[in-house]
């Protein structure tokens, strides 16, 4: 999988001369172009969509080249995604949805991005679009972008200090309480009327015993009700 | 012996009861309204069910001309300082409905980005069951509202002191 | 700019077309020339002016004093009691004061909210199972009926209250002392539940009438016209 030659333009060589991609059943020239700057020809999923991969130190130039290239000229951004694959080194993917009005092809590019050091370079100046993508990326998986001009969080609030959409997240929250947001100084500007002591934020219906989907409940704050 | 015993046509009554009488009879809502209970809300102002026969039907859209904060909807934490920060704009006495069960509890909402009830971050008076609550609750809730301020002193916080009788 | 100057949408076989073409195979703008124009009509003097339209909503306005009135007094005048009404789920008490519920925690498994809590117990009873307790935070119940569709014994329906309203969370919590209620008020949702749900059912016999017989709707009452969307 992650087994992307070293040198792609010698590689790639031989598949741009002979135009009989092993992955798509009509020669496609896209592949072929994109196999020269660098790209790996990702096998096809249900949706029939291209699928490359590219490294990620490569990724700028093969991004400059999908947009400004006459022969590519993908317009438009449809989709920046962060995605989390525990297991897989590199663990996460920056996942680009492209689409070329000019020649209506969409494709989508797969950048790897290693877990110690997630960064990514932002291709804000080519589609202005991507702000609020990589936003929203960084926001839920941790990626950064590199060259993003403004890269805050956007769906969590500012002083959030946890990346939820990793897989290694409970989906109930680490500490789904208050105190986070007291510690930003954003929230309290005056003492609450009504301080519920732990546990009776909750009623007592709140069960720690079988869990049918298989995820506990997750909040550390509340203690376990008396179950007799 | 008084005032009522001299003159028949008059009633004379507590400073208290009248300013109670006059604020639970003209609340003025702060909508909230974050999601589908919205669209009920906006019902009950309707000529349905008329939210104007209880004196509550002047949704001002700002914080600083109302008194009771209807919070409709799903809460989360990036909009819970934005929700503090329009209850501390309104002026005291102040209350908080919380319509739903999204509001009250976070209902079917148990994950990482919903406030948990909106009691986390806000005094609520009455809470509503329903997803989404009826016209009619939210009513029912404006009602229960109403017999609280009655219950309440003149700042709008103690409890009202029992009217002594011999 | 002038529209001739600029073309928004070239057709799809214009020159340029072809170089394109003969590079990838694929027209230009396929799916765009397919889009048609938005026709809009020249308005009208009456239009232009305002006054008449801007006159004939006041008279709607106006009218709508002179017509029947459409509020619902809500306190005196409560909503229609129908059986398909999603309230607040309930517990169907037998005539012996026992609950139908054998704990069997389906509901509790189906939950969206997970709002139910059942702790199971036995009686000396021929049906030896029972909730020790069952309890429903109403004020995360969201009224989604699953609770009602999944529960094999019929035990747990949704009744027509829909007005719960409270100043402690802790009011909401409804223990089976508050759930349990007469299987008498029930009739007419187990009968609404039994055809309804059977309609799922691969296995039910479309053509026999549920058991308890066919449900009427009382508003057809003496027009021996029952409802059966069999």
């Amino acid at each position: 999988m992650a087994d992307v030659p070293a040198n792609p333009s010698s590689s790639s060589n031989p598949a741009a001369a002979a135009p009989a991609a092993p992955v798509a059943p009509p020669p496609d020239p896209l592949i072929a172009a994109l196999t020269a700057l660098g790209a790996e020809a990702l096998p096809l999923t249900q949706d029939l969509l291209p699928v490359f991969r590219v490294e990620r130190d490569a990724w700028p130039s093969v991004a400059r080249a999908l947009r400004r290239d006459p022969q590519l000229s993908f317009e438009m951004l449809i989709d920046v995604a962060g995605v989390d694959f525990p297991k897989r080194r590199p663990r996460f993917e920056v996942v680009y949805h492209l689409w070329s009005l000019t020649w209506n092809k969409v494709i989508r590019v797969k950048v790897g991005v290693p877990e110690e050091d997630p960064q990514v370079a932002s291709v804000i100046d080519l589609w202005p679009t991507a702000d609020w993508h990589e936003r929203e990326a960084f926001d839920m998986v941790g990626v950064k972008f590199a060259g993003h001009p403004d890269l805050r969080r956007i769906l969590m609030p500012d002083d959030y200090p946890w990346h939820p959409l990793r897989k290694d997240f409970p989906v109930e929250g680490i500490d789904n309480s208050i105190s986070y947001v007291k510690a930003g100084g954003v929230l309290m500007t005056r003492e609450l009327d009504v301080d519920r002591p732990a546990g009776q934020d909750r009623t007592p219906v709140d069960r720690s015993h079988g869990d049918p989907a298989g995820y506990s409940d997750g909040t550390p704050t509340l203690p376990e009700e008396g179950r007799s | 012996m008084g005032v009522e015993d001299k003159f028949p046509e008059v009633v004379t009554s507590r400073l208290t009861d009248l300013v109670g009488w006059a604020r639970k009879n003209s609340l003025w809502p702060m909508p909230l309204g974050l999601s589908c209970c919205a669209i009920e809300m906006m019902a009950t102002v309707g000529p349905r069910f008329d939210l104007s026969r209880f004196g509550a039907e002047v949704f001002r859209f700002s914080p600083r001309q109302s008194d009771v904060m209807i919070v409709a909807g799903t809460l989360t934490w990036k909009m819970a300082s934005v929700a503090r920060r329009i209850y501390d704009q309104m002026p005291d006495p102040k209350w908080v409905i919380a319509m739903g069960v999204c509001a009250s509890s976070g209902g079917l909402y148990r994950n990482y980005a919903v406030v948990p009830g909106v009691d986390r971050i806000l005094p609520v008076d009455v809470y509503t069951m329903g997803c989404p609550p009826r016209p009619d609750t939210l009513i029912r809730a404006v009602m229960e509202l109403q017999k609280k301020i009655d219950e309440l002193a003149i700042d709008g916080r103690r409890p009202r002191e029992p009217v002594f009788v011999q | 700019m002038s529209p001739e100057s600029a073309p928004v949408l070239p057709p799809p076989a214009a020159g340029a077309a072809s170089a394109a073409s003969a590079a990838s195979g694929a027209p230009r703008f396929a799916a765009a020339v397919a889009n048609p124009k938005v026709m809009r009509h020249a308005l009208t003097t009456n239009e232009k002016l305002f006054v008449g339209p801007f006159l004939k909503s006041l008279l709607y306005t106006f009218s709508r004093m002179f017509k029947k009135d459409i509020t619902r007094r809500y306190p005196e005048q409560k909503m229609e009691n129908k059986p398909s009404l999603h309230g607040v789920p309930v517990l169907v008490m037998k005539e012996d004061g026992a609950p139908r519920c054998v704990a069997c925690g389906l509901c509790e498994f189906v939950c969206p909210p997970r709002a139910i809590d059942i702790q199971p117990g036995e009686t000396d009873r021929p049906i030896e199972r029972e909730p020790k307790s069952f309890v429903i935070d109403m004020l995360r119940c969201i009224e989604c009926s699953y609770c009602e569709e999944v529960c094999p014994e019929e035990a747990i329906v949704m009744s027509t209250d829909y007005e719960v309203v409270g100043r402690r969370r802790e009011d909401f919590v409804w223990d089976l002392k508050k759930l349990l209620k007469p299987i008498a008020q029930l009739k007419d949702r187990i009968a609404w539940v039994r055809r309804t749900y059977r309609r799922w059912d691969s296995n039910a016999d479309a053509s026999a009438p549920p058991e308890g017989g066919v449900y009427r709707d009382p508003r057809w009452a003496g027009k021996s016209k029952p409802v059966d969307h069999h």
